[in-house]
């Protein structure tokens, strides 16, 4: 309850900050295209007569598919890059792929999987999951030898010195590489929702600007982030239930 | 209550890394009722010694035997204490004590009074829900002891496992482990590089030389549950120390 309390603080915080913000490039700006924060909040009731709850529950879907298809790319493939013999493939190939813009790969993702949900996803994934291969990776390796040392006194077999050791050890490692990528995750769910579908937070609020309609973009805008901090929300508490032994 | 016949004999192990030779002929022999101390300067191959038992290295020469064979780490208990406690940090200290078990396949259930008793003789029964980051150097190492001696121990090996904690903890540990070691009394090697640590509980204390590592000297221990202040306790001292002086050459 306690942390509850605290997060609530946090947040209240947060948003008389960048309301504060907001507010002064409000004035400054001084064009239609950065409209009153007030006027955008009182708008927010009425995003209910634009279908927003469909828009929002499609972009959801995508970025909880895309970050949980790069959590276990990330967690098997880190583990795997890990290991003395795959490194020997895996490391070279990660390294010359690591730097390719993989954005500019959408069009051959969208011409191979089409406009919908999956190729959506699969952009997501393939940008996301990298970064979390990378951490997953160096946390395996960073297991102090030692740590096994008592375990194969005791006779354990490669499978439960795994699943006793190095999967937990990994986990713990994927939810900051998460907390990390959700930004990306997010920028590319945006940026994925601009073509081929006339669902999701992207599509509203690119729909809004050409209507010239600044106050709901924005309230769009405001949407989109609160997506974003609804997962940032999700990874705090798996963190702070997986995690408790950090503490 | 002895466990029977856990003989453990070491005839001419020797140990190189590259060309580096580490361990030299090593030979000698223990059983229940004995923990066998081994002092050395660092680097001497003492603790390469406890990994080869520990079935962390297996390149070696010579011959092992426990029980009259060779070491089966899987069908035999062999207990591993080393200086950073080797717990795992997600794991609470029951989860910790219990994981032996899980790894050979037993049922918790069975062994609950062994646990029970175990943590109430390592006074770490209250701790049982916390998580080791949670506990002082001195509680966890205690996990670690407690985790080890729910096992009916064929061997139990110990490298330097008091020699991260301060002096009070440490001779206070020290009193823990004697405590619950004399109930079964399993055989016992432990590698340190503190001759008062040796001698307070060490049955036979073995002196290794420098680099690469060969027993220079075994002494019987007169000394062994004998209080600090004792004239014996500090004699041996002495002795062991005249010896080391020699042995290793004023390092």
């Amino acid at each position: 309850m306690a942390i509850l309390v605290e997060k609530l603080r946090s947040f209240g915080i947060g948003l008389v900050i960048v309301g504060a913000i907001w507010y002064l490039a409000y004035i400054v700006i001084d064009r239609a295209v950065m409209p009153n924060p007030m006027l955008v909040i009182q708008s927010l009731p009425t995003l209910l007569n634009h279908n927003i709850g469909t828009h929002f529950m499609h972009s959801m879907y995508r970025a909880f598919m895309g970050l949980f298809f790069s959590m276990t790319i990330g967690l098997v493939v880190g583990i795997l890059a890990a290991n003395v013999h795959a490194a020997k493939v895996l490391t070279p190939f990660l390294y010359f792929t690591y730097p390719i813009p993989r954005v500019a790969l959408l069009p051959v993702i969208m011409l191979v999987f089409g406009l919908g949900d999956t190729s959506k996803i699969i952009m997501i994934t393939l940008i996301v999951a990298y970064p979390i291969i990378i951490v997953v990776r160096d946390s395996v390796k960073d297991i102090p030898k030692e740590t096994y040392n008592t375990l194969i006194c005791l006779g354990a077999t490669r499978v439960q010195m795994f699943f006793t050791v190095t999967l937990p050890w990994a986990a713990s490692g994927v939810l900051s590489a998460m907390r990390i990528s959700l930004g990306t995750a997010i920028a590319i769910l945006f940026f994925t929702e601009t073509y081929g579908t006339s669902f999701g937070m992207g599509f509203f609020i690119l729909d809004m600007w050409q209507r010239i309609n600044y106050v709901l973009m924005f309230a769009g805008i405001v949407v989109l982030s609160f997506t974003g901090f609804i997962i940032f929300v999700f990874i705090d508490v798996l963190e702070d239930v997986l995690l408790r032994w950090r503490k | 209550m002895f466990l029977a016949n856990n003989m453990l004999s070491l005839e001419k192990v020797s140990m190189r890394y590259d060309t580096q030779e580490v361990l030299e002929n090593i030979s000698f022999s223990a059983g229940n009722g004995e923990i066998c101390s081994f002092i050395g300067p660092s680097g001497c191959g003492k603790s390469t010694m406890l990994n080869i038992l520990a079935g962390n290295i297996r390149q070696y020469t010579g011959v092992v035997s426990l029980k009259g064979g060779a070491i089966d780490h899987r069908a035999m208990s062999i207990g591993l204490i080393a200086q950073d406690y080797g717990l795992l940090p997600w794991k609470t200290v029951l989860g910790n004590i219990v994981l032996p078990l899980k790894i050979k396949r037993l049922k918790v259930a069975d062994y609950k009074q062994k646990i029970d008793f175990a943590m109430e003789k390592l006074g770490i029964s209250q701790l049982s829900k916390r998580y080791p980051n949670q506990l002082s150097g001195g509680q966890k190492q205690r996990v670690a002891i407690a985790k080890t001696f729910i096992m009916d121990l064929n061997l139990l090996l110990m490298d330097e496992p008091f020699s991260a904690l301060d002096a009070i903890t440490r001779e206070e540990t020290q009193e823990f482990f004697l405590d619950i070691w004399q109930q079964n009394k399993p055989c016992t090697l432990f590698v340190t590089h503190s001759i008062e640590e040796a001698v307070f509980l060490g049955t036979k204390i073995f002196i290794f030389s420098h680099s690469p590592g060969k027993i220079v000297a075994e002494i019987a221990n007169p000394a062994f549950l004998k209080s600090r202040a004792d004239a014996e306790f500090f004699k041996t001292c002495s002795a062991i120390r005249e010896i080391i002086q020699k042995e290793w050459g004023g390092t």
